[in-house]
């Protein structure tokens, strides 16, 4: 996968916010004219760190794979949004209405510790041009210097 | 393709003098991404819960599209050719008494240019590139995603394909790297396939951060990390369940929605979960002999990797 700049991820998505997943949900969609299985996951946003006019308490979140009965369906490289675990996530929406990741795990930044550290999503993709990359740029952040950053990026 | 040799001696001699601070993962059954199976993981970043994933043969077949990539200029055959040492790569890994138990058999060009997986007929194990559309809302900057298919109750591998992302991505085969290597995203993404989840050595091949400018070719190779964990899966000398190429419910190069459906089928597609109809004797000789005929010319397109 090639690497978002801190740029491109805040100029490319809808939302920026801190959420929590709340439930998920797996189920089959018609997906690029095939029948695929994709996670719908609930979030409570806790925070909006930009773009956030408007926005609801609650959001669904699509990712790719999951389980239906038997089958389990698995794409390396997605954003994987733990039970209860506060995040930082860079959204899209799509025409659907519902919302994505922007760019899979690097639009996705778990937060760990007291301070709040935004760290690497756990199934990173392999990132072409990490030293330009967002994961570089934020990982090791603390949530108010990322919230600053990101802020000053959004263009009005 | 001849071997490559890595002796069981400095193998032990690089594991021994280079201890990495982590380990290879493999990939389970427990999905991180779905929140409510609360999956754990190791100190590696590995998941824990679930069953690994495996292919249980001794034997997986993988097949190109036989459109190859317009957008990128390369033929079936180049495509194949890159693919072959890409796999060529983990089979050949020195695993000290042997090399990894499972033979990956290029198949012939494949018609089906969809990743998809049919429950009730025919697969095929695929790499593709998507040159139309790349239908993945949040994905438009992925080169290439790998989706695995599984039973949830085992972990027995029952399909995966590799899909590049012809759209918007630019890759390049051969030196010198002009582009995104080729060849560096299908070793990586053959980690994938084979049932290896990403690595947080930095030496490694299932490492997550790759930067061609300042790693090289250093994808193209397996690190002692990859081998340890492509050995781990398939240690030489595995018992295996079956030594089958053919996929779940039987090979077909075609998608699912060009297969005959199941009870309609008349016993002559490569669907050999098809059933036979008749009880005569001499139809049985017939459908042998035609059963033996797609069996040879599909032997005859089958090309082993090592």
């Amino acid at each position: 996968m090639r690497a978002l700049t801190l740029d491109s991820l805040v100029q490319g998505s809808r939302r920026i916010l801190v959420v929590t997943a709340l439930a998920s949900e797996c189920h089959f969609e018609d997906l690029g004219r095939r029948r695929r299985i994709v996670t719908d996951t609930r979030l409570r946003v806790e925070e909006g760190l930009a773009k956030a006019d408007g926005v609801e308490s609650e959001l669904m979140v699509r990712t790719l794979g999951g389980s239906v009965g038997d089958l389990g369906e698995r794409v390396h490289g997605q954003a994987q949004l733990v039970l209860g675990e506060p995040c930082v996530a860079f959204l899209l929406q799509g025409p659907d209405g519902l919302h994505y990741v922007n760019g899979m795990a690097q639009g996705h930044y778990p937060l760990k510790s007291a301070r709040r550290l935004l760290t690497q999503s756990p199934d990173l993709p392999e990132i072409l041009d990490y030293q330009t990359s967002a994961v570089k740029a934020l990982v090791g952040s603390e949530l108010g210097a990322a919230r600053d950053r990101v802020r000053a990026m959004v263009k009005p | 393709m001849m071997r490559r040799a890595i002796s069981g001696a400095v193998l032990l001699a690089t594991l021994v003098a280079a201890p990495s601070a982590f380990a290879f993962c493999r990939t389970t059954t427990c999905d991180p991404n779905d929140a409510k199976e609360h999956c754990t993981r190791d100190s590696d970043n590995c998941v824990t819960d679930g069953f690994p994933l495996i292919w249980r043969s001794s034997c997986v077949t993988i097949g190109v599209q036989k459109m190859g990539s317009a957008h990128n200029g390369f033929s079936y055959d180049d495509i194949a050719d890159v693919v072959t040492q890409a796999f060529g790569t983990w089979m050949n890994a020195s695993c000290g008494s042997g090399h990894p138990s499972i033979d990956v058999e290029m198949i012939g060009p494949i018609e089906c240019g969809l990743s998809e997986y049919n429950g009730d007929r025919g697969n095929a194990n695929i790499v593709l590139f998507r040159e139309d559309k790349w239908p993945y809302e949040g994905a438009a900057n992925a080169i290439g995603l790998t989706t695995t298919r599984f039973d949830t109750k085992t972990g027995d591998l029952w399909d995966a394909d590799i899909e590049l992302n012809g759209v918007t991505q630019q890759l390049s085969i051969g030196d010198p790297i002009v582009a995104d290597d080729l060849l560096s995203v299908l070793t990586h993404e053959g980690g994938h396939f084979l049932g290896l989840s990403h690595s947080l050595d930095p030496t490694a091949t299932m490492r997550a951060v790759y930067d061609p400018r300042t790693d090289g070719d250093t994808f193209r190779d397996l690190a002692p990390d990859d081998i340890k964990g492509i050995c781990a899966i398939y240690p030489p000398g595995r018992q295996t369940q079956t030594t089958s190429c053919e996929n779940r419910h039987g090979f077909s190069s075609e998608c699912g929605a060009d297969q005959p459906p199941p009870d309609e089928s008349k016993g002559c597609s490569l669907n050999t979960r098809a059933p036979v109809t008749s009880s005569s004797p001499g139809s049985y000789a017939a459908l042998l002999a035609i059963f033996g005929a797609v069996w040879g010319a599909r032997l005859a397109r089958r090309r082993r990797i090592v």
